[in-house]
């Protein structure tokens, strides 16, 4: 029976928050508060270990910021971590940093606990979109965290990269895509700025008073990213993920493989077998209240679970191979969806060939459109 | 004995305030309570009470005790306003022996004023006029006496003045009705007739008649016959009309009230018909109703195609609570099976739709409307057609005919100018200018129809910053350089798009309804050209380009459900999207065409 082998954390403290962000977070100071919040995520994990496997392959702490937590609050969380569930071999284990509030200490605590993949929050290299970002960090912290990163031995790091800020220029976008270049991670999320309903970019976008960069010029700034990364040695994985060889996330990779894992804290998700389930987005609750197992849960039909494997699957510029469908479904992806891809593949938006189906790489850009188009009804 | 029955409409211009006077006639003679009245409480449909307006006539029985100390029964019609609505006076008009006639005082005599006392004077009906809103600020209620003097040669002291805000004159308003309205002239001892003025479809009891008995009685029980249609049905019920419908055991000469007869066929009932005993001999009916004949036709097209019953089923419904609208099968390659509806303007039309899409929770589309031609034919036939896609130039037409309308326009004589212009443009001929007083004019014109009936009005008001009013009638059809406008979408031709439209302005039009098309469809995944053309001919030409960017950034473990979810939303928008080849058609596009000048 499938297992679950890959671990999500959810640290919900930030220093400030993002305009435009719409992960859950709240910027509290108190330290009690996020020890507390530690020791129930230590307490929260306990109890899934009956669907938790003995060889975990990948854990990612995310957040919110999880370098806001104090030394001893980290040290807390990874010990006790580390005490309940065992890392296979060739494992990944990836943690969010802030470039602007992460120190050389608690990088090389991450270090000392095993730690072999940082994902550093840089954004952009200009001082001026930063701010338009509402982001505390400079360029120089993005240098300061990536080459001290770099001496402490991490030899598997990620830039995230926002683009289509409001007053970017395509000027603007190759100057940061140089600088980053220069640095040479192994790997790049580049996303488009999205106005999540909600954050305080969507209210401001809607009442004009913040300039989104029109359709066609976000196009044109998405397929620059792809051309500029992919001559610099990165390859195009998944819509908005570029990495060096062998250095794709397989923590991401296992979630649009349709595969199972597990989130642990506020407003993380979990998904395995046929329910997927979550925390609330509150920290009191969470700190204060009993748990009770899957929360949230719902239930997937066999519908619901194939159209979240295709739209998943499509995410990926390798797409979706035919073997793993058929193992996982009992029946062939040509069976299910043969009526809604027929004029997709005739039109050469969709390609299938012996062994996948994928997205045109051309057709990317309007990956929405195909995709919802094909799902079933 | 009927003489404590007085039946009376009251109609006016649109807005005058016929609604509001109605309620304070409820109020005082406490046929709805105090806290039950609400702004135009008559106006008992949502879209009325959204829109402010009264779009069916509303019959309600009042009890009134006047000066003489006796107790009378009042039954009141209240009126639409509407110039698309006129049929609905009419029908109400023959129920009645008076008429109110309602004008405001700070508006005057006005197009549909005049339009409609000429309905209740054909019928012979004892007119009140009655001046109102005396309350606003603006108000001149001396000088619009005189216009009503002049225009009915009434005295003085026949007028009311009143404000249905306040409730000002209303006491003597009462009185008046019972003074000069006089009581119905039937008699209990003849035969029954009662004429169905009115219909409507209850889910619960199915087709509901509204009925004036003008001779004879009818009782629960009887065996009838309607005797335009030939039907025998059992009276399951009547009553009366108050707010609800309150059930009697027989209704008398003079009366107004309602008939169930269980019966769930909406075609069994039609107004005009007359309600008679089944066991009579000789059987004569009433004075019916003129067959009213629709201005305006467009297709009515379900948005999925499974629906097409259940849009056959709504409008026959429909039919029954509003008789004025007719309808018949037409296909379309573009849009598959539907009607071909008949409209009595573009306010009806509008009212239609909204009524589907609401009450029979139908998603329906609409397509560009277009009057009646005439098409004569090289071998003498004459056919009339109201669809463009029945206009083939290999079918040897000699002549195209088109309706013409005489139309009044009432303005301030400070816009004549510009509303002479405005109808220059609208192929319109002048005839006469009468005026009302020093300050107001009657114009004379006559109009094609299809000049005037999309939107002649808005652009009136808007020239005369909404002080002309416009009224028209149907009278003749006169030859006209019609050709038929075709619309394609990436080469195909879209039949549910084409319309007729004059020579000289099928450049223009053309033109614009491709700017249009190019604002209403949303980009898609290829390029859609589209094109206006007239036989092979094309005269104006455009493209959305294929869509560039639709993508979601982001998605990792958190927001699977949430991402699936909002694929199935675009899935589902996507789907009130009209499939045309390969083309992606939102509804409005259909509707668009209305609106191109805009
Ligand atoms: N100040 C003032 N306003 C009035 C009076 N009578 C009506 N109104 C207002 O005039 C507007 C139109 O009134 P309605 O009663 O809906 O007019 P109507 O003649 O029934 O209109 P239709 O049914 O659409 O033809 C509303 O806003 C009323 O509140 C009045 O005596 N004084
Ligand atoms: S630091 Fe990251 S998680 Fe926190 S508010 Fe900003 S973008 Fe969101
Ligand atoms: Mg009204």
């Amino acid at each position: 029976m499938e297992i679950i082998e890959n671990v999500y954390i959810h640290i919900p403290f930030c220093d400030s928050k993002c305009p435009y962000c719409d992960f859950y977070s709240i910027t509290t100071q108190d330290n009690s508060i996020k020890n507390k919040y530690v020791s129930k995520l230590l307490e929260e994990i306990e109890q899934y270990c009956d669907i938790i496997s003995p060889n975990i392959r990948s854990v990612y702490i995310g957040g919110g910021t999880p370098n806001s937590l104090d030394a001893l609050s980290l040290e807390n969380l990874l010990t006790g971590l580390l005490n309940q569930i065992h890392l296979a071999e060739g494992y990944e284990f990836t943690v969010e940093v802030n470039p602007g509030s992460v120190t050389e200490e608690k990088l090389k605590l991450f270090k000392e606990f095993g730690i072999n993949r940082l994902s550093v929050g840089s954004q952009t290299f200009l001082k001026k979109e930063l701010k338009t970002l509402g982001r505390t960090h400079s360029p120089q912290d993005i240098f300061r965290t990536f080459n001290t990163a770099r001496k402490l031995g991490f030899n598997n790091i990620n830039l995230d990269l926002i683009f289509s800020i409001p007053g970017q220029t395509i000027n603007s976008l190759i100057y940061t895509l140089n600088k980053l270049a220069e640095l040479d991670p192994e790997h790049i999320s580049a996303y488009m700025l999205t106005y999540y309903e909600g954050t305080e970019f969507y209210r401001r976008s809607v009442k004009k008073d913040l300039i989104k960069i029109v359709d066609d010029i976000e196009v044109e700034y998405y397929d620059f990213v792809k051309e500029f990364l992919g001559s610099k040695g990165f390859e195009h994985y998944e819509l908005s993920n570029f990495s060096k060889k062998n250095k794709m996330s397989n923590h991401n990779l296992n979630t649009w493989n349709f595969g199972a894992y597990i989130g642990l804290g506020t407003s993380a998700h979990s998904f395995y077998l046929d329910s997927r389930w979550f925390n609330d987005n509150n920290v009191k609750n969470y700190i204060d209240l009993k748990f009770n197992k899957y929360p949230n849960r719902s239930t997937l039909s066999l519908t619901d679970k194939k159209n979240e494997y295709i739209m998943l699957g499509l995410r990926k510029t390798s797409g979706i191979s035919l073997e793993n469908y058929n193992n996982f479904f009992g029946n062939t992806i040509d069976f299910d969806f043969r009526k809604k891809i027929g004029k997709y593949l005739e039109n050469n938006y969709l390609i299938l060939d012996e062994s996948r189906l994928y997205l045109n790489p051309e057709k990317i850009n309007i990956y929405n459109s195909i995709v919802s188009d094909i799902l079933l009804d | 004995m009927n003489d404590n029955i007085r039946n009376f409409c009251i109609v006016a211009h649109i807005d005058h305030g016929k609604s509001t006077l109605a309620d304070r006639m409820l109020q005082i003679t406490g046929t709805v309570a105090e806290r039950d009245i609400k702004k135009q409480t008559l106006d008992d449909m949502e879209l009325e009470q959204e829109r402010g307006i009264t779009i069916k006539s509303h019959a309600i029985r009042m009890e009134h005790t006047a000066l003489d100390k006796k107790k009378y029964i009042l039954n009141l019609i209240d009126t639409p306003g509407h110039v698309d609505f006129t049929y609905e006076v009419s029908r109400s008009i023959a129920a009645c022996e008076g008429a109110i006639l309602v004008v405001d005082a700070s508006q005057g005599i006005e197009a549909q004023t005049l339009s409609n006392l000429y309905l209740a004077m054909e019928q012979d009906l004892e007119i009140i006029p009655v001046i109102n809103k005396i309350d606003l600020p603006a108000a001149q209620p001396e000088v619009v006496a005189q216009q009503v003097i002049d225009l009915i040669g009434c005295d003085d002291d026949d007028i009311i003045f009143t404000s249905a805000k306040t409730g000002e004159g209303i006491e003597s308003l009462l009185e008046k009705i019972v003074q000069v309205i006089p009581p119905p002239k039937g008699s209990e001892d003849k035969p029954l007739q009662a004429l169905i003025f009115d219909s409507m479809y209850d889910s619960f009891r199915g087709a509901v008649a509204y009925i004036k008995v003008v001779n004879g009685f009818i009782q629960k029980g009887d065996k009838i016959k309607l005797i335009n249609t030939d039907q025998s049905l059992f009276v399951e019920e009547i009553g009366i009309l108050k707010m609800e419908r309150v059930k009697k055991e027989t209704l008398k000469a003079g009366e107004v009230g309602y008939l169930i007869t269980g019966t769930k066929t909406a075609k069994d009932i039609k107004v005009g018909d007359t309600v008679t005993l089944d066991s009579y001999k000789t059987k004569v009916s009433l004075p019916g109703y003129q067959d009213i004949k629709p201005m305006v036709f467009s297709g009515v097209f379900p948005v999925s195609t499974e629906d097409y019953e259940d849009l056959k089923d709504s409008l026959e419904k429909l039919q029954l609570n509003d008789s004025s609208l007719v309808y018949l099968p037409e296909n379309s390659t573009a849009l598959g099976f539907g009607f071909r509806v008949g409209y009595l303007g573009l306010l009806h039309m509008e009212i239609v739709h909204e009524r589907l899409e609401r009450e029979y929770d139908l998603s329906v589309i609409n397509t560009f409307p277009s009057v009646t031609y005439k098409l004569h034919k090289q071998n003498g036939d004459i056919e009339e057609i109201n669809n463009p896609k029945d206009l083939n130039s290999n079918d040897m037409i000699i002549k195209i005919e088109e309706p013409y309308i005489k139309a009044q326009i009432i303005t301030l004589t400070e816009h004549i100018g510009p509303i002479m212009k405005l109808s220059l443009e609208r192929r319109g001929i002048y005839h006469l200018t009468d005026y009302l007083d020093e300050n107001r004019v009657v114009l004379k014109y006559d109009f094609p129809l299809s000049e005037v009936i999309f939107d002649f009005f808005d652009k009136l008001k808007s020239i005369s910053r909404g002080y002309a009013s416009f009224d028209y009638e149907v009278t003749d059809y006169q030859p006209a350089d019609m050709i038929k406008l075709d619309i394609m979408l990436n080469g195909e031709k879209v039949d549910a798009l084409a319309a007729i439209i004059h020579k000289d302005k099928a450049y223009h039009y053309g033109e614009r309804i491709c700017k249009k098309l190019k604002e209403i469809i949303p980009r898609q995944m290829y390029d859609v050209a589209i094109q206006a053309g007239i036989g092979s001919r094309i005269i104006a030409r455009t493209t959305v380009k294929a869509l560039r960017k639709n993508v979601t950034a982001k998605c990792y473990g958190g927001d699977i459900t949430r991402k699936r979810k909002l694929l199935e939303k675009q899935k589902k928008g996507k789907k009130r999207m009209k499939q045309i080849g390969s083309v992606e058609l939102p509804q409005e596009a259909f509707l668009a065409l209305l609106k191109i000048d805009e």
